[in-house]
């Protein structure tokens, strides 16, 4: 049961992700589009800055848990990489629920904040105007998405720490990890 | 509680949580969960959630995907390769020719990439072996490889700019294109100090290293082949200088350049791109979740009074402008040999952005400098960022050596701060011109 439903989850994290570039591409063709509408045309369109923005969110909010799943996020590592293996092992463990925990944590809040949103209609203000929780929910499933993850590492789901076939998890991406 | 405890306490509490190595963005979600349950309680959870959100709808951000995006393009279409071949065919016969080669490589790669770590592991895996090969001195060409890669950040595109700019109230354009000349002038230093260490030191560099270089056809055929990239350069630097785009309209040009210098070389293809747009979702998502989980943490600075407290407390101690920048200097450049850059420029741009107010320093002027003194720590021994590509890209070479090889080009970085510093129209001259 805790297979399959560890397979759904991982399925929805590829999933998102690869919206995720989606949504990078559509952030790409808005601005294209503004430079081409206000350049060569004098009209500059009123909703490619709004557009990018949510386009933004939505792109990080769906990568976010790819990314605690493949460990791609910055940690600075010196302290565990001085541990032995088997001591390691336990102290990643360790540190995969407490990150589990406090994202969780987050995640909790912001579901509130965007059933809040919900309740009563809140709307963005940023020239295209949207109901904020079709944006603040993607934030929500970023962050309790990733804490399922930090918390599968926790107790032991091996599968949940190996990285996807073609994600970009290559030396390529590994030496473009900061700048 | 007083303002210093609570800053004392936060900034211990973050500190511990990076050395534990906690995901820094996950230690930036502690601190700010526990301050806002500590000074607003659960009334002050829709304050924490507004502030991830407004992060992750800031256009401003954009750029940093845009940049990542545009430097995955060139280096996985193989693009890059061409500006290798072309500089190896440019560089005449001199002595230390490889030398001169990496510092220039490094700098037109820096003007096409913002990332120093991309850049440091891309030389050390195709420039350092050759060198190593054709008997050039190890810790030379390791330093001078460090220290081009380390110009990435500085000259435009910059990712660093990026977050600097989307955290104090200056104008990123600005602070990019303030950029070029130290960058210029640090690529100026690398070749003066190779000069120096060969003329002292002959067999530091092979007697004449024969291979390279070309006829006058075929350098006027390098000169060509390169000529594309400066459609990438004017799409980036071009549009932001002449104020026709916006840094990210700009990035936004210079990804299209990327694209249409790939398909010119006939090395586009849909997988390739698929695989840049992914890596550069990767690398974007994780600088930006920092971001957006650090927002609230220079907020509940003000709310604690910390940030008013410490203004108030530098202004009563009276410290002379020259001793306070040193302080502000001194603290990043000793930080960043221990701590992630990124993590630590979190921490302090919102204690330092008062403290610059208070005392008038030129922002575009001091943020650059406070740029490359970041940018010494990504190849300060012993934990800089730039000193493990080297050993990853290179694991023969023993760590003591890259070490050494690094303390060179960080006294050359700090010389170029000296210089700016003693003359800052070097910074701030091309900023005034947009």
């Amino acid at each position: 049961m805790f297979t399959l439903l560890a397979r759904v989850h991982d399925g929805v994290t590829r999933a998102g992700f690869l919206l995720g570039g989606i949504t990078l591409c559509g952030i790409v063709l808005c601005f294209w589009w503004e430079v081409i509408a206000r350049y060569f045309f004098n009209s500059p369109t009123l909703w490619s800055s709004a557009m990018v923005a949510y386009l933004l969110c939505l792109s990080i909010s769906l990568a976010t848990p790819e990314l605690a799943r493949s460990h791609g996020h910055i940690a600075i590592t010196v302290l565990p990489e001085r541990l032995q293996a088997a001591a390691r092992a336990r102290y990643e463990r360790v540190l995969a629920v407490l990150t589990g925990a406090v994202c969780a944590v987050a995640g909790w809040i912001c579901v509130q904040e965007t059933l809040r949103q919900f309740t009563y209609h809140t709307t963005t203000a940023m020239g295209l105007d949207i109901p904020k929780y079709w944006v603040s929910a993607f934030i929500a499933y970023g962050l309790i998405s990733a804490a399922l993850h930090f918390l599968r590492q926790g107790f032991g789901n091996p599968t949940s720490s190996q990285a996807v076939p073609g994600s970009g998890t290559d030396t390529t991406s590994t030496v473009t990890k900061g700048p | 509680m007083e303002w210093y405890f609570s800053l004392g306490l936060a900034i211990a509490i973050l500190m511990v949580l990076f050395a534990l190595g906690i995901p820094v963005f996950a230690a930036f979600l502690t601190i700010n969960v526990l301050g806002t349950l500590w000074l607003m309680g659960t009334a002050g959870f829709g304050m924490f959630a507004n502030s991830v959100y407004d992060s992750m709808t800031s256009g401003t951000l954009t750029t940093i995907t845009l940049f990542v995006l545009m430097g995955e393009l060139l280096f996985r279409s193989g693009s890059i390769d061409v500006i290798f071949d072309s500089l190896d065919t440019l560089m005449g016969r001199m002595k230390g020719r490889l030398y001169f080669f990496v510092v220039a490589l490094s700098t037109l790669f820096g003007a096409l990439s913002g990332s120093a770590l991309a850049v440091t592991a891309m030389l050390s895996r195709s420039a350092l072996p050759t060198m190593q090969q054709r008997g050039y001195d190890d810790r030379l060409s390791i330093g001078l490889i460090l220290g081009g890669a380390s110009l990435a950040p500085i000259i435009p595109p910059s990712l660093l700019v990026i977050i600097i700019g989307s955290m104090v109230d200056v104008s990123i354009a600005r602070l990019l294109i303030a950029g070029i000349l130290p960058g210029i002038l640090l690529a100026g230093l690398f070749i003066l100090y190779v000069k120096v260490r060969i003329t002292l030191d002959p067999s530091r560099a092979p007697a004449l290293d024969d291979s390279g270089g070309g006829s006058a056809s075929e350098k006027r055929r390098a000169v060509i082949n390169m000529l594309p990239f400066s459609v990438i350069i004017f799409a980036v630097l071009g549009l932001i200088l002449l104020g026709i785009a916006t840094p990210s309209e700009s990035a936004a040009t210079g990804v299209l350049g990327a694209l249409l210098v790939a398909a010119y070389y006939r090395k586009f293809s849909f997988k390739m791109a698929g695989e840049a747009v992914m890596s550069s979702l990767k690398v974007s998502t994780m600088i930006i979740m920092i971001l957006a989980c650090s927002k609230l943490f220079s907020q509940l600075l003000s709310f604690t009074g910390a940030t008013s407290g410490l203004v108030s407390s530098v202004t009563g101690m009276e410290l002379d402008p020259v001793w306070m920048l040193l302080i502000l200097m001194l603290i990043p450049l000793l930080a960043c040999m221990f701590i992630d850059q990124i993590a630590f420029m979190m921490v302090v741009i919102p204690i330092y952005a008062p403290l610059v107010k208070l005392y008038g320093f030129d922002p575009v002027w001091f943020w650059t400098l406070f740029l490359i003194n970041i940018s010494v720590g990504s190849l300060t021994p012993p934990f800089g960022y730039n000193l493990f590509a080297v050993k990853g890209a290179a694991p023969n070479t023993p760590m003591q050596t890259i070490y050494a090889a690094a303390w060179p080009i960080v006294i050359c970085f700090l010389f170029s701060m000296l210089m700016l510093y003693w003359a800052p129209w070097l910074t701030t001259f091309l900023p005034s011109l947009i």
